[in-house]
């Protein structure tokens, strides 16, 4: 029974809704989940698989909502870490590493000539809207609807009025809308500081949007027009498109990069990169966060990028991925489903054609979470470099016995 | 939200009027199949209109026996002289007069029935809360009074309440199903920032009536309407009325304590007490009201009330 499987996660969440307002806030809150199918409370994991508090295991296809990217508890990574945790993490002063880190990435990241470090996505985006601001003299920042660039009020959605200032200066087009696009742009005439997109949309609750192939032009052309900036919000994405950047993956160039989650393997560190244009409002803006130059996470991330190159990075990914993908919509043409995976190989989503509503998908994820695999039934999932050939076709086998409960409906 | 009436702004009295008179119409209403004097009272025609100026009247109406409610400016009926107008010559006058406390009401007669509706009315105020309170009041009752409550605190704040309007115009639009358990149901249809009664699913009957005669949104979920080959996945599109969403609680127990203001939904959800289906955003839209409701609906008339006289 589903009640007795999570009976730990739930009494544990009991005691945490008398001290935590909502027991779990944000996007680990039960309710993003299904409440009785997936666990609340995760003990530990490693390489593809989580053990939740009550011990069940699942081979984990959010991958920590993306930051796990070469598995969990990589021993390369985990070393470097702890080893410079061990001489000292949070400092009075950065340690050398952070240069290190800068080079690496500065070289890495086609395009980008500087960066600086923080901690979380948000601190990111935040930080990248601010300098678009600052360099450009203007205030509107052109995001796309539904588009999740972080937890800031500038961008998140608690709507209330009384936060109303903090983003009014922010307008919505409908992603790969170029008219749309161009419309804003126009009624914006002089004040547009920048756009802010992710490589590919992927909003909760629906399908994933890969961009039209005239988005990216579209975009520089109106830029260079305004004299904007272009902010790729690389944070979901980063390191599983294209090692570059996934912004080489679609040939877009933007001005500002931003990248976190798996840049470390789930060590908390952030990262702005920035064009010489942009450089001097970096420059003049003031930075910083207690826990921003750490050096563990830094430590961890020089290793992570070496193991992603060193386990075959983007181009394994991506046939893991698409292994995922055609098994998952075969198995699910077998049964007679629209079920379709949409978005890059290495970060799938699976929606029902048939069911805009996400019943299905609550079903089916709901299954095979009985089975041992999480798979979330409202967000985009991930492949990482721990996932196995054997991994996939086990996922694909649970599928196809999903798909025919749910025929028959006894799911 | 301050919690006493008299430091609210002119904007939240008029949200509050707007509650008070829809949830006082409704639950008037519901309590008429529940308690045997008043099913005496009702046994004659009559309607009755309660008022604030530069708001939506609300309406109940007894008609064969059978009592029903209107709120919000919907319903044929308010097309229909009243027998009986209840005039409250402000917001502030009708939500002190609505929640027990002194306050201007001016009684309009307007038909034969003026007399039968003032009596029903005196009764049914009375009655509702005793029903609520009571012991020996079933879950399911409780429950179903409480939903009637809610739903009309939510069609209201969402109609009158500018503070929630940014964040249900964000929430998809669609139909929702609230299933309190023990066949308490109701369904929701939101569109913009606008909520309002919707029939059942399966049913032929009007806003807000007879959810024991409609098709369970549960049931039909486990129908298995959503099998490929026999539907288009949502159980919901084999029905007149596509249902996105269903909000289910545990029991009425659980309802009572949600609609009720006094557990939060999401805890209720991560304590399987409630669970949620279909689109997640459409309910999570309707959470943003709920939370604004409870609000209103906790506002006392008079400090004193703290308390406890």
């Amino acid at each position: 029974m589903a009640a007795d499987r999570f009976a730990r996660s739930r009494g544990v969440f009991e005691r945490a809704v008398r001290v935590i307002p909502g027991g779990i806030y944000g996007t680990k809150s039960p309710g993003f989940l299904i409440p009785g199918k997936f666990p609340y409370y995760i003990e530990s994991a490693s390489g593809s698989r989580i053990v939740d508090a009550d011990g069940n295991v699942f081979v984990d296809y959010l991958c920590g909502f993306g930051s796990q990217i070469v598995g969990y508890g990589n021993p390369a990574v985990e070393r470097a870490g702890s080893e410079r945790s061990a001489r000292g993490d949070l400092l009075n002063q950065p340690s050398p590493l952070m240069v290190d880190l800068a080079e690496r990435l500065v070289s890495r990241i086609r395009g980008m000539d500087w960066t600086v470090f923080a901690k979380n996505g948000t601190d990111a985006t935040t930080l990248a809207v601010s300098l678009a601001r600052v360099h450009t003299g203007k205030r509107v920042v052109i995001a796309a609807e539904g588009a999740y660039h972080g937890a800031a009020n500038w961008c998140s959605s608690n709507l209330f009025p009384e936060l109303a200032p903090d983003r009014a200066d922010v307008a919505f087009f409908r992603y790969n809308d170029l008219d749309g696009l161009e419309a804003l742009f126009r009624w914006h005439r002089g004040n547009v500081a920048c756009v802010i997109l992710t490589p590919h949309h992927h909003p909760a609750f629906r399908p994933q949007v890969l961009p039209d192939p005239e988005l990216y032009p579209t975009v520089l052309r109106l830029c260079e027009a305004e004299d904007a900036l272009f902010v790729m919000d690389d944070i979901r994405d980063g390191f599983r498109l294209h090692p570059e950047g996934s912004h080489v993956r679609f040939g877009a160039e933007p001005d500002l990069v931003c990248v976190a989650k798996a840049l470390a393997n789930g060590w908390p560190l952030a990262a702005l990169l920035g064009t010489e244009r942009v450089r001097s409002a970096a420059d003049s803006f003031f930075i910083t966060g207690t826990y921003w130059m750490s050096g563990a996470p830094m430590a961890a991330a020089l290793a992570c990028l070496d193991e992603m190159d060193r386990l075959g990075g983007v181009a394994r990914m991506e046939a893991l991925g698409t292994a995922l993908k055609e098994g998952l919509e075969a198995a699910g043409r077998e049964a007679g489903f629209g079920a379709r995976v949409s978005g890059p190989a290495a970060v799938p989503f699976l929606t029902f054609d048939e069911d805009p509503d996400l019943y299905l998908n609550q079903r089916f994820c709901g299954a095979m979470a009985d089975r041992g695999f999480f798979l979330h039934p409202h967000h985009n999932w991930f492949v990482s470099l721990a996932h196995t050939e054997a991994d996939i076709a086990a996922t694909v086998e649970a599928a196809r016995e999903v798909f025919a409960e749910m025929k028959a409906g006894r799911v | 939200m301050r919690p006493f009436l008299d430091d609210l702004t002119a904007a939240e009295l008029r949200v509050l009027a707007r509650i008070r008179l829809a949830v006082t119409a409704r639950l008037v209403a519901a309590a008429a199949s529940r308690d045997p004097a008043l099913a005496e009272l009702s046994s004659r025609n009559f309607r009755l209109t309660l008022r604030v100026p530069g708001l939506p009247r609300a309406v109940v109406a007894c008609l064969e026996g059978r009592v029903s409610a209107w709120a919000g400016g919907e319903a044929p009926a308010l097309r229909l002289p009243a027998d009986l107008t209840l005039l409250f010559p402000s917001a502030r006058d009708c939500c002190r007069v609505l929640d027990g406390a002194p306050g201007r009401v001016l009684p309009i007669p307007g038909g034969l029935g003026a007399g039968r509706a003032l009596r029903f009315f005196r009764a049914a105020a009375a009655a509702a809360p005793r029903i609520l309170k009571s012991p020996d009041t079933p879950p399911a009752v409780r429950a179903e009074l409480l939903l009637e409550a809610a739903v009309s605190a939510l069609i209201e704040t969402a109609a009158e309440d500018s503070y929630v309007r940014p964040r249900l115009e964000h929430a998809p639009d669609g139909t929702v199903v609230v299933d309190a358990g023990e066949n308490v149901r109701r369904a929701l249809r939101k569109e913009g920032t606008r909520l309002q009664l919707v029939p059942m699913p399966g049913t032929a009957t009007g806003p807000g009536a007879g959810p024991k005669d409609g098709v369970g949104a549960e049931a039909a979920v486990r129908s298995g309407a959503d099998r490929p080959g026999e539907g288009r996945g949502n159980p919901a599109r084999t029905d007149a009325v596509r249902i996105d969403a269903i909000l289910a609680f545990r029991d009425p127990a659980a309802a009572v304590a949600v609609l009720s203001g006094k557990k939060p939904a999401v805890t209720a959800l991560g304590a399987c007490e409630a669970s949620i289906r279909g689109l997640v955003p459409l309910v999570q839209g309707l959470f943003a009201v709920l939370d604004r409701a409870s609000r209103y609906l906790a506002v006392q008339a008079e400090k004193e009330a703290r308390h406890g006289r």
